[in-house]
Formats: structure tokens, C-alpha cells, sequence
């Protein structure tokens, strides 16, 4: 008998482009990105999901949706219709954070980071160590992290979602700028989110940058 | 049929489950004051970032008061446009994953059409079309003429503050926190409404329009002025200003148009003298007043279902990537009631 194949709907709003992923085991079945404007392209990109793959709502088993950090306005429109499709649906929610994603696939040790506004930075930071249990996400100064890693010897990569800190970076051969969330990316991080229902899944709330004004954000 | 209404167009998350555009089965409302309180006002940012955190478990109350189940819904109605575009995308995003989700309709309202069906929800036989409709709250006031389902007639509308604000302004400025409104109306009863002599703009015009930033100046001067000053004699003097100004164009559009029957809609349709005031002038005239139910006057889900209810068999149902916009222009005719440049 065959196994039922569990299918994903994953969700990333927290730049300046929009993803919709339908995953398997088996990988990716289809994948949309396009730039901007989340508020209308969202949900059409989730009805052509369904209708390019031939499937109804009812058959996904599982939502995941990028929870921050990233845009304020794009993480509220996408951590809401997860929310509420897992709700509707009454299948788990999987939150994944920015950082994790971005550090998805990489074995080396690395720098995470991201602008959380007002001179501060939200970084992950990967070493040989801690690769195999999930590190912490932080928020400090950009001065202090940026001091802390250019005197780190060992951190093969700088990976930043964003490219506000090129000129702080600027010469340093390990810097590079993301654009995007890569789908491998995101789907490598499922396996290491936990998975929401009940009211678990409605009290989700996102990450955002600038975190003087998130009173509530979590991090880690 | 059951609709689902959402609305969190500002500081309110709001869902309600409605029947048939008349019959509310649940409406509730999560407020936000007081995140909002120690500003003095509302600010987007935590106005948005409340109704990501509430707006799922209003859903569930909605449904559970209304004892029907997401499988039962016929549609689903969202505020998309008018309010604030932030706190907007997280009713919206809501509103299109049920649609999407349940495979109903979605039906995408202006925010104002909520507040002026809410006169039409259980009145839809007595209420007849064209009536005129003063809707006066926070974020707007003007003067409609309701020609038939979807369709208005912009007869004036307010050149700078809306009276709603313009309470919130005063009492801020006279600590009584927000919303203003009720703490004013309150004071207000102690007070005697002859003991300032307020300005009245633009009440000896012959049209529509209005204007309450003199007003409120004029207010806040008194108030910098004496500080020892009544507040209470303050209040009512103020109320009184602005329940004279929006009574006397009222009876004018309503005399000038030939409208019998005149609608009260939005959140200051709740101060009570302003009601008593305008069913006075009324009488005096021969017409009749319409009023919504006390819950259905500030911002709500039900106003936004009932709406859903009669629009929908006019228009059809909204595709699911429906825009979402903090200005829009009003019903079939597209009436612009804001400073142009507010419409992009």
C-alpha cells in the first residue's frame, strides 16, 4: 500500500518578494515568487498553486509560513493567512525564522544577519559546534556584532537578508547580500520546526524588525 | 445566507456572522485602547500588530456565539478599503485565505458602505431608497445621498478634521484619554452648552459642506487660556457647536433634496444629544430618523456582512486578489469625499 504523501504549503512574505511553495518527501511540486505587493499577489499565487497541481485546499497536510524577522507589513499579511488557512483547515502550523532559513545548508561557520533598524542587527551565529542544534537568534548593536566579526577568523561566510550592511562589510571577501529565502532553503528548515495547532497555532505572532516597537517579539 | 463579516480597517478587530443581511448571530469586537491610551490616539504599527495577534481567536468567538462552523458559511466580507492600509491587510489576508480555504465568495466592502447598510440591516422595508444619510465618525463625515444599492451622492463632506477626530483632539488636549467622545459627552452632561460661544464654520453656507479644524482651534485656545476653566461647561459648549453644525446641514440637504427619510451612521451616531437634537429637527420637519442599533454604530463585522448581503446580489462576488486601499472612492459613481492627492 502506497504511503499518503504529505504535501506543505509554505508561505514567505518578509522581503520585497513574495514565495508560495507546495512541497512532498519527494521535493518541491511547485513554486512561485514574484516581487512585491503580497497584499494582492498572495492569495492568487496560492489559488494557482491548487489549480496548477490539481488539488483542493482540503488536501494539504501542513501550512509553514516565514515568521520574521523582515517587512512588518508583509510578515502580517503572511503569518495571517497561514493562521488562518491552518485554522480553516485544521492542519499544524510550522513558524520558520528568517536567520534559520538562511543559514539552510550551509556546514561551515557562518554569520547570519539581518537589520532590525534604529543601529541594531539580528544575527545567528553558526559555528562547528553548534551545528546540529539549532543556535539562538539575538539582537545587538551592529557596531559590537560587526567589531565581533571581523575579528572572527574561523566564520567562512557573512550572509545577510538584505543589503543594508555593504558598507560596513565593505572589502570583506566573506560578505554576501540575499535577496531572498532560496524554496531549499526553506523547506530544509521544516524539518527542524515545530509544528502548531489549537491555540498554539492563533496566539503565532511575527517576528518583525525594529524590535523597539514589537514590544512582544520573540527571538529564538 | 450566512455571510462572515470582518473588519479591521483601524483600532477595533472585528468579525460577526449574519443571516441574510438582517439576522446578527454573533458580533464581536476585540478593542484596542489600551494599547492605543498612553498615545493619545492610534498608531498603525501596534494598531497592525493587534490584529495579527487577535484576529483568529475573534474569528473563533464569532463562529462559536454564532454556533456555525466554517463549513457553514455561504460568503466571506472584508473591509479593503477606507481605514488604515496597515491595520486593512490583516482583515483582508484573513478574509481571502477563508474564501480560499472554504471555496466561498469573497466580497470586498468599502468601509463606509458598512456603516451606511447599517441603517438598512432589518429596516430593508421600511427604509426606501433615495434617503439621506449623515455619517460622522473618526475618520470621516459627510453627507450621502443614498440612491439606491451601491450607489451615492456626494451632497458634503468636511474640508479638514471629521467630528470624530475632532472630539478625540479636544479631549487629549483636556486628559481624558481616547476615544474622546463618550468621556466628552459625558462631562458634558454637567455642563451648560451657552457658557462658551463657539464658532460654527460654514453654518450660514447654503450647501453641504463642513469644517471643524476652527472649531477645534478655538477649543484648544479656550482651554490654553484658563486652565482653572469648567470642563464640563467646556464640554457641552463644544458637543453643542458640533451638534449644530451637523444638524443644520443635515436639514438643509434634506429639504433641498427632498429627502423624507434621514440615516444617522458611524461612531458618533452614539452621542446621545446629537440623536435627541436631530430627532427634534425631524419632527419639526415632517421626517423620519433612522438610527443603528447602538452596536452596530462603531466600527464592526456585522455593518460589513449586512452590506456583503445587498451588494453581492448587485455586483458578484470579488476575485481573490482584491486590492486594498486607505482612501477609495465611494459606490458605483466613485465619489471622491478626500483631498485628491489622498487617492492613489
Amino acid at each position: 500500500m502506497d504511503c499518503p504523501i504529505m504535501r506543505t504549503l509554505i508561505l514567505d512574505t518578509s522581503g520585497p518578494f513574495t514565495t508560495v511553495l507546495v512541497a512532498t518527501e519527494t521535493g518541491i511540486s511547485y513554486a512561485s515568487i514574484l516581487h512585491g505587493r503580497p497584499a494582492e499577489h498572495l492569495h492568487e499565487q496560492i489559488q494557482t498553486s491548487f489549480s496548477c497541481l490539481h488539488i483542493e485546499p482540503s488536501d494539504l497536510d501542513r501550512i509553514a509560513v516565514v515568521v520574521g524577522p523582515g517587512s512588518w507589513t508583509g510578515l502580517n499579511i503572511g503569518v495571517t493567512a497561514a493562521k488562518t488557512l491552518a485554522q480553516v483547515l485544521k492542519v499544524p502550523l510550522s513558524p520558520i525564522h528568517t536567520l534559520d532559513a538562511l543559514v539552510a545548508g550551509h556546514s561551515e561557520p557562518i554569520w547570519a544577519l539581518m537589520n532590525a533598524g534604529r543601529g541594531q542587527c539580528y544575527y545567528l551565529h553558526c559555528t562547528r559546534s553548534t551545528y546540529g542544534e539549532k543556535p539562538a537568534m539575538a539582537v545587538a548593536p551592529l557596531d559590537t556584532v560587526s567589531t565581533q566579526i571581523r575579528t572572527d577568523t574561523s566564520a567562512v561566510a557573512i550572509l545577510e537578508y538584505g543589503n543594508t550592511f555593504e558598507k560596513q562589510f565593505c572589502g570583506d571577501h566573506r560578505y554576501q547580500s540575499v535577496a531572498r529565502l532560496l524554496p531549499e532553503s526553506l523547506i530544509s528548515t521544516l524539518n527542524q520546526s515545530p509544528l502548531m495547532e489549537g491555540d498554539a497555532l492563533k496566539v503565532l505572532k511575527p517576528v518583525y524588525l525594529q524590535p523597539a516597537l514589537a514590544e512582544h517579539h520573540t527571538i529564538g | 445566507m450566512l455571510i462572515l463579516g470582518i473588519d479591521t480597517s483601524c483600532d477595533d478587530t472585528a468579525a460577526a456572522v449574519v443571516r441574510d443581511g438582517h439576522e446578527v448571530l454573533s458580533n464581536v469586537i476585540a478593542s484596542q485602547h489600551k494599547a492605543h491610551d498612553r498615545f493619545g490616539g492610534i498608531v498603525p504599527v501596534i494598531a497592525a500588530r493587534e490584529h495579527t495577534a487577535k484576529i483568529n481567536f475573534i474569528l473563533e468567538s464569532a463562529l462559536e456565539e454564532a454556533d456555525v462552523s466554517f463549513a457553514d458559511l455561504d460568503a466571506v466580507a472584508v473591509s479593503h478599503h477606507q481605514g488604515l492600509l496597515l491595520a486593512l491587510v490583516v482583515g483582508v489576508s484573513a478574509a481571502k485565505s477563508i474564501a480560499l480555504a472554504c471555496n466561498i465568495p469573497l466580497i470586498g466592502i468599502h468601509h463606509l458602505e458598512g456603516h451606511i447598510y447599517s441603517n438598512l440591516m432589518g429596516r430593508s422595508k421600511v427604509l426606501k431608497f433615495p434617503f439621506l444619510c449623515l455619517t460622522v465618525a473618526g475618520g470621516h463625515t459627510l453627507l450621502l445621498k443614498v440612491v439606491s444599492h451601491g450607489t451615492y451622492e456626494l451632497l458634503g463632506h468636511t474640508r479638514d478634521d471629521a467630528a470624530g477626530e475632532v472630539f478625540d483632539k479636544v479631549a487629549r488636549h483636556l486628559g481624558l484619554g481616547y476615544p474622546g467622545g463618550a468621556a466628552i459627552e459625558k462631562l458634558a452632561e454637567k455642563g451648560n452648552p451657552e457658557a462658551y460661544n463657539f464658532p460654527r464654520p460654514l453654518i450660514n453656507r447654503t450647501d453641504g459642506e463642513f469644517s471643524f479644524s476652527g472649531l477645534k482651534t478655538a477649543v484648544i485656545a479656550a482651554i490654553d487660556r484658563d486652565p482653572n476653566l469648567n470642563k464640563a461647561d467646556l464640554c457641552a459648549s463644544f458637543q453643542q457647536a458640533i451638534v449644530d453644525l451637523l444638524i443644520s446641514k443635515t436639514m438643509r440637504m434634506a429639504d433641498d433634496h427632498q429627502l423624507q427619510q434621514i440615516t444617522l451612521a458611524g461612531g458618533v451616531a452614539l452621542n446621545s444629544p446629537l440623536r435627541t437634537a436631530l430627532k427634534h429637527a425631524a419632527d419639526d420637519h415632517g421626517y423620519q430618523i433612522f438610527t443603528p442599533r447602538n452596536d452596530l454604530c462603531m466600527d464592526n463585522g456585522a455593518m460589513v456582512a449586512g452590506a456583503a448581503y445587498f451588494l453581492y446580489q448587485e455586483r458578484g462576488p470579488d476575485p481573490i486578489g482584491i486590492d486594498t486601499r486607505a482612501n477609495a472612492p465611494l459606490g458605483s459613481m466613485g465619489i471622491r469625499y478626500r483631498h485628491d492627492s489622498k487617492y492613489r
